[in-house]
């Protein structure tokens, strides 16, 4: 009885959890085991050319797993996920991305995070471009805070 | 016991204590690092539960969730300690419940709570580290240790 | 009186005219929660200390016990008690609010033996008409003193043993009806160079046999002339390292009438690892449920052994080993 209780309030809030993240998605998404990666896919007022050209360069690498990312005219902020044993490694993956970038955008300040947190914001900002729910003000806003998040020390 | 110790017991002692560690009953080390796994992998898995839910729901990054998760870990352990859960499910998880951050925090509170009959001053502000204390003298003790060797090994040794 | 070295003959048969226990809750949950006088269903009893609470403990056993025997408490003329905390204080605090004269005693987990034998020996001696003895434990305030704190998370190994929150009181007479004290060995302080103050068993077992053997040997009787030979608190690994040397010893104990105090208290499937153990553990069981069976005729002779093991928290973090000492004390039936 009481163990069924338990298993029960579990499954609820797995339930519960899941159903949160049943959005909408419009973005061009390739997902499987060694490859998550999504793109913006129409031309929206915002462009983001520069961001998925950077994350097809970033999936190549066989370390990293996933990629989120969003670019300015000054800017590129990109977030890495890299596989279980790679996690050791991750700061240095961080900064071979960003120099391996580097050379190809030499006029974008480009960062690179492997943060789980970066991650998740910058793939909420995607989906609101993706969506054209962001002007240049909030897009500008967003990524500021982004940014700042990224640079936050413990 | 070590062999320097035995040598200033007599010889009766020394039968006696061989007679006597026949008939102890051993603890059973390997069940123990079983449940100990089991229990402390079960908090450790609560506490990036919890990390996960502070980066979802409120600006926390992988950095700065720690403060936050271990914050949390330890109210939750200042209540099993108060209901008086902790010290059961301590002897059955032994090291699997000391060892996380929830057994320090568990150190404290119940020594804390021990003292409180003797004041606060004297009682609480006097016993508290009773048990934690030397864990966190010898924690920042070694901590300097290890850092004067990284220290030495990148300035001579060149890593 | 004196037979052999330590052994003491009771002409005068001193009577247990009366007792008085009183346990906690986990003693309530117990296998002799029936031959309590009173249990208390928390370990706070209403008061605002653990200390406070074992003070208690005592008062209400000595009242239960004077109260029994139908005296008033200023015919009591000495007591004698004590328990495990520092400086005796619950017990002196205890004997603070009788008002009788008051012997101190400290004996560790003997102490409830230690104060019979002395009783029955002012008793015999007609040094008094009416001695109260006891002693008390409180598992919260010995555990706080001995070990860590309650509700500290600390895996105990299975040879430790849990501490007794209990009270017992026994009230002696040189007239009445009752169990008898018949005669008492005095223990000495055997140290085995045991160490480890989580195996108390262990370290206690020779000297339970030490006085065992002494007492069987000066008093002349064989170890089938008692119906139950009971232990103080040597629980399980005390007990069969005991059983064990007896057989090296060549002295011939049956297992089934060799019995402990730390493992008749409690019901199996309770978390007391290897036992119980306290100053208040032979107090309650023997006072309680084996004067119970005595009264009812199903024993008639036994032999108490409480063992004690004198370590402080002190002498063990110093690496010293654990001293122990065991005081016998036999009860038997009708007589005069």
């Amino acid at each position: 009885m009481y163990k069924k209780t338990i298993v029960l309030s579990i499954l609820l809030v797995i339930i519960v959890l899941s159903g949160c993240n049943s959005e909408d998605d419009n973005r061009i998404v390739r997902k499987d085991s060694d490859e998550n990666i999504t793109k913006i896919n129409k031309q929206t007022h915002i462009e983001q050319a520069i961001t998925n050209k950077a994350k097809e360069i970033i999936q190549s690498k066989s370390e990293v797993t996933g990629v989120r990312g969003v670019n300015t005219n000054k800017d590129l902020l990109l977030a890495i996920e890299v596989t279980q044993i790679e996690q050791f490694n991750e700061q240095n993956l961080e900064d071979e991305v960003a120099k391996s970038l580097e050379k190809n955008y030499p006029d974008l300040t480009i960062e690179v995070s492997s943060d789980k947190k970066i991650f998740i914001e910058l793939n909420e900002l995607e989906l609101k471009i993706q969506e054209d729910k962001v002007n240049k003000k909030e897009l500008e806003d967003q990524f500021n805070k982004i940014k700042k998040l990224m640079n936050e020390q413990a | 016991m070590s062999n320097k110790k035995k040598k200033n017991l007599t010889p009766t002692q020394q039968q006696y204590q061989d007679f006597a560690n026949k008939r102890e009953v051993k603890r059973p080390v390997f069940k123990n690092c079983i449940k100990a796994f089991l229990v402390g992998g079960t908090i450790c898995a609560i506490g990036q539960g919890i990390s996960t839910f502070y980066m979802y729901f409120f600006d926390f990054t992988e950095q700065t969730v720690g403060n936050p998760t271990v914050a949390t870990l330890i109210f939750i352990t200042m209540l099993l300690t108060g209901f008086g859960v902790y010290d059961r499910m301590a002897q059955f998880a032994g090291a699997g419940t000391a060892v996380p951050v929830t057994g320090f925090g568990n150190a404290v509170i119940s020594a804390a709570i021990e003292h409180r009959t003797e004041g606060f001053v004297l009682g609480v502000g006097g016993n508290m580290f009773k048990l934690a204390g030397s864990v966190i003298l010898f924690g920042v003790f070694s901590a300097f240790i290890i850092a004067l060797v990284k220290t030495i090994l990148i300035e001579w040794g060149g890593l | 009186m004196l037979a052999g070295h330590r052994t003491w003959i009771f002409e005068q048969k001193p009577v247990i005219i009366s007792t008085g226990t009183v346990g906690g809750p986990f003693e309530a949950n117990g296998n002799i929660a029936n031959d309590f006088d009173i249990l208390h269903s928390d370990l706070w009893m209403q008061q605002d200390s653990f200390e406070k609470a074992h003070k208690l403990l005592m008062d209400e056993a000595c009242q239960k016990a004077i109260e029994k025997a139908g005296i008033q408490k200023e015919q009591v003329q000495f007591f004698l008690a004590g328990d495990l905390i520092n400086q005796i204080t619950p017990t002196s605090f205890a004997a603070k609010t009788l008002g009788t004269p008051y012997f101190g005693l400290f004996g560790a987990c003997s102490t409830s033996m230690e104060g019979l034998a002395l009783s029955a020996f002012l008793v015999n001696g007609n040094g008094a008409n009416y001695v109260l003895t006891g002693a008390s434990s409180h598992n919260a305030a010995v555990e706080k003193q001995f070990r860590y704190p309650t509700e500290y998370g600390g895996q105990k190994p299975p040879t430790s043993q849990w501490t007794v929150t209990g009270g017992g009181a026994a009230l002696l007479s040189n007239k009445g009806n009752g169990p008898r004290v018949t005669s008492a060995t005095i223990g000495k302080v055997i140290d085995m160079g045991m160490s480890d103050p989580f195996n108390m068993g262990g370290a206690m077992a020779p000297a339970a046999v030490d006085t065992i053997e002494a007492h069987l040997k000066e008093r002349g009787v064989d170890a089938s002339y008692y119906d139950l030979i009971i232990t103080g608190d040597l629980a399980h690994i005390g007990r069969e390292v005991s059983l064990d040397l007896f057989k090296k010893h060549e002295i011939n104990i049956d297992e089934d009438k060799f019995v402990d105090c730390g493992l008749t208290i409690y019901r199996e499937g309770q978390p007391v690892l290897a036992g119980a153990s306290g100053a208040g553990c032979s107090a309650v069981v023997t006072y309680g449920h084996f004067l119970n069976r005595m009264k009812k005729g199903e024993l008639n002779r036994i032999l108490v052994v409480a063992t004690g093991a004198l370590l402080s928290p002190l002498t063990s973090q110093q690496n010293q080993s654990i001293p122990c000492i065991a005081h016998a004390v036999s009860i038997e039936n009708g007589g005069v």
